[in-house]
This record gives C-alpha cells, sequence and structure tokens, in this order.
C-alpha cells in the first residue's frame, strides 16, 4: 500500500504521531524515518533547507509514497492550540508560492484554513489570516517535484501569538499542542488512501509487463508502448494477453505488431 | 462546492457578492491572480474533479477570439467568448482536460466587459457577426450561479446583427423560458446516442433529458441547433447513430431546427496523451485512432464511413440548408 508521509520538524512535534501510529525508526540514508502501515514519519530538523533536502532525499527513495502531510507548530493570531489546514504557502524569502487542492470539508471536519508564510526566522509581526512556520515551503518546494497539489498539505497548529510568546515554548507544551493535530493528519490520510485505492490497477497488467519486459529486451520506448498496448488490450476486452506466447515472439517489435492488430480486432461496442 | 477562490479585484464585485452568498458555509479564500490557483504546476486534473473549487476572477486582455477554421454554422465572422473555464460534466472525450491543468471552474464576473467587447466586434463588421458561446465551459450548466444568460440574453436583444449561440447539454433553461424567443440566438445541444451518453459523458444529462429540453424550448420559440459531435466510432455505430437520428427526429419539429453539424471524434496530439495518462483505462481511449494533420482521430477509412452514414441518414430529416458538416 502507497504510504502517507508525515513530516515534522523536531523531535517534540514527532512524539504524539510515533506513539499514536506506534511508528518506529527505519534506517534510510540517514533520514531520521519512522514506519508502521499506512505511514511514514520524516522529522527534517529546523528550517526550509533541512526540510527540502530530507523530503527530496525520502521522495527520491520511496516514490510509492503517494502524499505527504506537514504537521507542526506556527505562530498566528488565532488562539493557542487551534489546528489550521493550509490554503496557501509563501516562501516568504523568494515569494514562490503554492495552493493544495483541499479536500472537501466534510473530510477535515470543517477545519479553518489559513496562508502559511514560512521565514527563515522566527517572527512576531502576527497578521490574521497568516501564521508564520519555517518549514512548510521547504517542504512544498522539494514535494512538488513529485507529487500533485493535492497530496502535498500542512496542518499547522497554533503556538504562539500575541498574548503567548514564542519564548515560552517548550517541547513539553510542543508534544501537548500536536495532540490536536493527529485527528486531522488521519483525517487527511484516509482521504488520500481512499482516491489511491479507487486508482488502484488490480486487472494484472503489472504482473503480465513484468513477464514480458523480465524475459524479451525492451527500450524504455519499447516498454512504453507495450504497456500502453496491454492496457489498451485489456480495457477493450476485459482480459489479459496470452503473455507466454507474446514472450515467445522474443522480439519487442513483433509482440508489439501482435498487440495492435489484437486491438485493432477487438470489438468496442456500446450498448444500453 | 465548499472552496471560492476570490480575486482580491473583484472582491466586492456585485456578481462576486451574489455568488458568495449562495455558499456561506465554504471556504472563501482571497487570492491575487486567478492564474496563481487555476495555471499553478503539479495538479492533478483528475483529482480535482471530484471536489472542483470556483474561483471568481476578473478577465482582462481579450475576451472575444476568432473561432477557429470550420467552427460556424454558416456566418462569416465567426467568435467565441468563454466567461466561464472548465465544466460541471466530465465527458471523457472532452478537450479542457487536456488544455488545462486544474478541473477547477473559473467564472469571470465582469460580464460587462465581455458584453463591451461583444459589441465592439459586431460594430466592426457590416454583417451579421456569430458569437459562440460554450467553447470551453458549458453555457448553462453553471448559470443557476452565474446569471450569465440573462445578462446574455439582455445584451444581445440589442444587437440584433449579432447571433449568439449557446452551446449545452445542461437541462437549466429556466431563465430560457422565462423570457420571450430572441430571433438572433441559437441554443444548441450537444447529443449523442443514450449508451454513448451513459458511457462517456459523465454526470451529463440523459438524452431523453436533453430531448425534452429541446422541446420545450422549441415550443417556447427558440431556435435550436443540434451538435452531433463528437461521432464515437463503435462496432454498433450504425445502429446507434441510426436510432439516434430517428429519435431525435420524432421527437423535434426538424423543418424548423435552426441548423444541425456533426463532427468525428478528434483532439490535438498533446491533449490526447494527457487524456490517456489522466484515464488510461478509457475505452473510447483504448480505442485505435492515429495522428492525422496534428490532430488524434480514427483512420481515414472509417472517419469517412462515418461521416458518409450519418449525412445520408441526417438528410432524412434535414433539408441541405440546415447541415453543417463540421463545427
Ligand atoms: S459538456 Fe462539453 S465542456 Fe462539459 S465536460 Fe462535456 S465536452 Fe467538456
Amino acid at each position: 500500500m502507497s504510504p502517507v508521509c508525515i513530516i515534522t520538524a523536531l523531535p517534540a512535534e514527532s512524539r504524539v504521531f510515533i506513539d499514536a501510529l506506534k511508528l518506529r525508526h527505519v534506517p534510510l540514508r540517514g533520514l531520521r524515518l519512522y514506519a508502521a502501515e499506512p505511514y511514514l514519519l520524516l522529522q527534517t530538523g529546523l528550517g526550509k533547507l533541512n526540510a527540502a533536502a530530507a523530503t527530496a532525499a525520502l521522495l527520491t527513495t520511496r516514490p510509492d509514497v503517494s502524499a505527504v502531510i506537514n504537521a507542526g507548530i506556527a505562530g498566528g493570531t488565532a488562539s493557542q492550540g487551534s489546528v489550521n489546514l493550509a490554503h496557501h504557502v509563501l516562501d516568504v524569502a523568494t515569494g514562490r508560492q503554492w495552493y493544495p487542492h483541499l479536500p472537501p470539508q466534510r473530510t477535515v471536519a470543517q477545519l479553518s484554513t489559513h496562508s502559511i508564510h514560512s521565514v527563515d526566522k522566527p517572527a512576531r509581526d502576527y497578521t490574521d489570516g497568516v501564521l508564520f512556520d519555517m518549514e512548510a515551503a521547504g517542504i512544498f518546494t522539494a514535494a512538488s517535484n513529485y507529487l500533485s497539489t493535492d497530496a502535498i498539505h500542512a496542518v499547522k497548529v497554533v503556538s504562539d501569538n500575541p498574548d503567548q510568546e514564542l519564548e515560552a515554548i517548550t517541547p513539553e507544551l510542543v508534544t501537548q499542542l500536536m495532540q490536536a493535530c493527529l485527528p486531522v493528519v488521519q483525517q487527511l490520510g484516509d482521504w488520500h488512501r481512499a482516491a489511491v485505492q479507487q486508482d488502484a490497477d488490480d486487472s494484472g497488467l503489472e504482473q503480465c509487463n513484468q513477464d514480458i519486459v523480465a524475459t524479451v529486451r525492451h527500450s524504455v520506448s519499447d516498454a512504453h508502448q507495450l504497456r500502453r498496448l496491454l492496457q489498451q488490450y485489456h480495457t477493450l476486452t476485459g482480459s489479459m494477453p496470452d503473455a507466454p506466447m507474446l514472450q515467445q515472439l522474443n522480439n519487442a517489435r513483433r509482440i508489439r505488431e501482435t498487440l495492435q492488430q489484437a486491438v485493432q480486432a477487438a470489438p468496442l461496442r456500446y450498448d444500453s | 462546492m465548499d472552496t471560492v477562490y476570490i480575486e482580491r479585484e473583484v472582491q466586492t464585485h456585485p456578481r462576486t457578492q451574489r455568488i458568495c452568498q449562495r455558499y456561506p458555509n465554504a471556504r472563501h479564500i482571497l487570492i491575487e491572480r486567478h492564474g496563481d490557483v487555476f495555471n499553478a504546476r503539479a495538479q492533478d486534473f483528475r483529482r480535482q474533479k471530484s471536489n472542483p473549487a470556483l474561483i471568481l476572477a476578473h478577465k482582462a486582455g481579450r475576451r472575444v477570439h476568432a473561432t477557429p477554421p470550420g467552427y460556424h454554422i454558416g456566418g462569416n465572422h465567426n467568435y467565441y467568448f468563454s466567461h466561464m473555464l472548465n465544466c460541471v460534466y466530465d465527458c471523457r472525450y472532452c478537450f479542457l482536460q487536456g488544455m488545462y491543468q486544474s478541473a477547477n471552474h473559473v467564472v469571470y464576473v465582469n460580464s460587462e466587459d465581455f458584453m463591451q467587447d461583444i459589441t465592439d466586434t459586431a460594430r466592426q463588421h457590416s454583417s451579421d457577426t456569430w458569437f459562440f458561446s460554450g467553447y470551453d465551459c458549458d453555457s448553462l450548466a453553471l448559470d443557476p450561479i452565474t446569471h450569465f444568460v440573462d445578462d446574455c440574453l439582455d445584451h444581445f436583444e440589442q444587437l440584433p446583427r449579432a447571433w449568439l449561440e449557446l452551446r449545452t447539454k445542461s437541462t437549466q433553461i429556466r431563465p430560457l423560458l422565462a423570457r420571450t424567443a430572441l430571433p438572433n440566438v441559437v441554443v444548441a445541444y450537444s447529443l449523442s446516442p443514450q449508451a454513448i451518453v451513459a458511457a462517456e459523458e459523465h454526470g451529463t444529462p440523459s438524452l431523453a433529458k436533453r430531448l425534452d429540453a429541446l422541446q420545450r424550448l422549441q415550443n417556447h420559440g427558440w431556435k435550436i441547433g443540434l451538435r452531433f459531435d463528437p461521432l464515437l466510432h463503435a462496432e454498433n455505430f450504425e445502429q446507434l447513430y441510426g436510432e439516434l437520428f430517428d429519435t431525435v427526429a420524432a421527437s423535434l419539429d426538424m423543418a424548423a431546427v435552426h441548423s444541425v453539424s456533426l463532427g468525428v471524434f478528434r483532439l490535438p496530439k498533446g491533449f490526447h496523451k494527457k487524456l490517456v495518462r489522466l484515464y488510461p483505462k478509457a475505452r473510447l481511449l483504448a480505442a485505435p485512432i492515429e495522428p492525422r494533420d496534428g490532430m488524434m482521430t480514427y483512420p481515414e477509412q472509417i472517419e469517412n464511413r462515418m461521416r458518409d452514414f450519418c449525412q445520408s441518414r441526417l438528410a432524412r430529416h434535414i433539408r441541405d440548408d440546415q447541415f453543417f458538416p463540421c463545427s
């Protein structure tokens, strides 16, 4: 199953997820990575650069990750402990911005949304509708090279505001505040998994494709064309072609021609 | 629609406010430019289609465009305009899926600017000018939200030398039935055999509902147009389309139909590639088609057979002057 990866910056932000989802440390390229089906948790360290580097490293090695959810603390004018979903992420230093495609409100219990401004140093110029953090833009920068905007989200709990100062934040307080993020992250994870399952390919196409490519030499382009022809064949006939027969042809072009003929001969009917 | 993006420039526009009032519980998100959301890279059209957002925006720059060659119903001067981008329906062959990054719906609220540009364009010509709506959207499907039809018809009422085609599959015809038919407006329905509607035109009204809407419009005095486009090939093509034409002819006053056009399924190559990526299991896209003149379409022999059949079968029901082979 394609995992959803929770991305945090600090141990105090990770704790609640590690405990509640029973995640265990897994070694991977020096990353602080934890896992238990169907979640991964990546702890990146503080700041945009660390967040971007760790996210890119993870998504390069784990292309099966279907979505990432950045969870962490942020400063704003909202009350301490309130949880928000990002509808906009801005890298304040570069002006680059992202608009994650938001899930239906019912899937995240009418959660309020904010614009997240990722800053390089802690900020105190709190503004209505804006939350300050230090990682979201780094995660979006890296993840948007691998995933679409509906599969990259940021969930932030307010840790500091004009009444509760930044200096008063302790690791214990962070862990306590992050409890409120857990259900939202799980709801987002469920939403993604439902969508991914809808797209899941259960036709045996992948197996047939692999069997042929494993025995008959295919260039990248040949393999691409083969996959599409197998897909067409399956869509039109409702079955997979005889893989051993195709393997016996022992030549990528001949396999393609045979499949093309079969696709052309396959009847497409529309019946009421 | 539970997310509405609002471009700052139109935040106080009366249409924006009216539309926002329809969605009091939606997330209302202020944005600077609609392109930041709509044209952003790395969007998943298919995923967005299941819960699209609404984007209320100002259309700057050119609002009225010359139609591509062949897109006409007999007029010499032909233009299209798009007061909306994208569509509530989900036809598997729709070229909008190939054209746009996003499945969100953009509604341009500055209809007054569209109307001014239509007037200016019409004035450039001494003969009749045609304006086609429904090129980048369905003209009527979101009308309860946009109220575009009334705005538009009020305007065309004042422009007798300008013709308007409203292209649709929608049955949202209440605003049309609530007023006197205008002589310079054609309400044109895209029609397909019901088996194709069910298989490939997801979320659209059934053929029977479209025919019912056409009957009511015709009875009310509106000029109606029939658009058999795209024609899709199938083993039982002749049965499907033969029955379709006969059903349509039995339902409507064919002599009074303004225009009939047809076009065989075709998509620009790049759009087709994107559609295959979005919907690898779509039957329509799995059927053999080939590149021709930058388009992906059926082999020429099949295309000719389809055209010939349709033209001869339609000839039983309509006059030559009603027929336009490709729109
Ligand atoms: S009704 Fe027209 S615009 Fe809408 S999805 Fe279908 S083909 Fe596209």
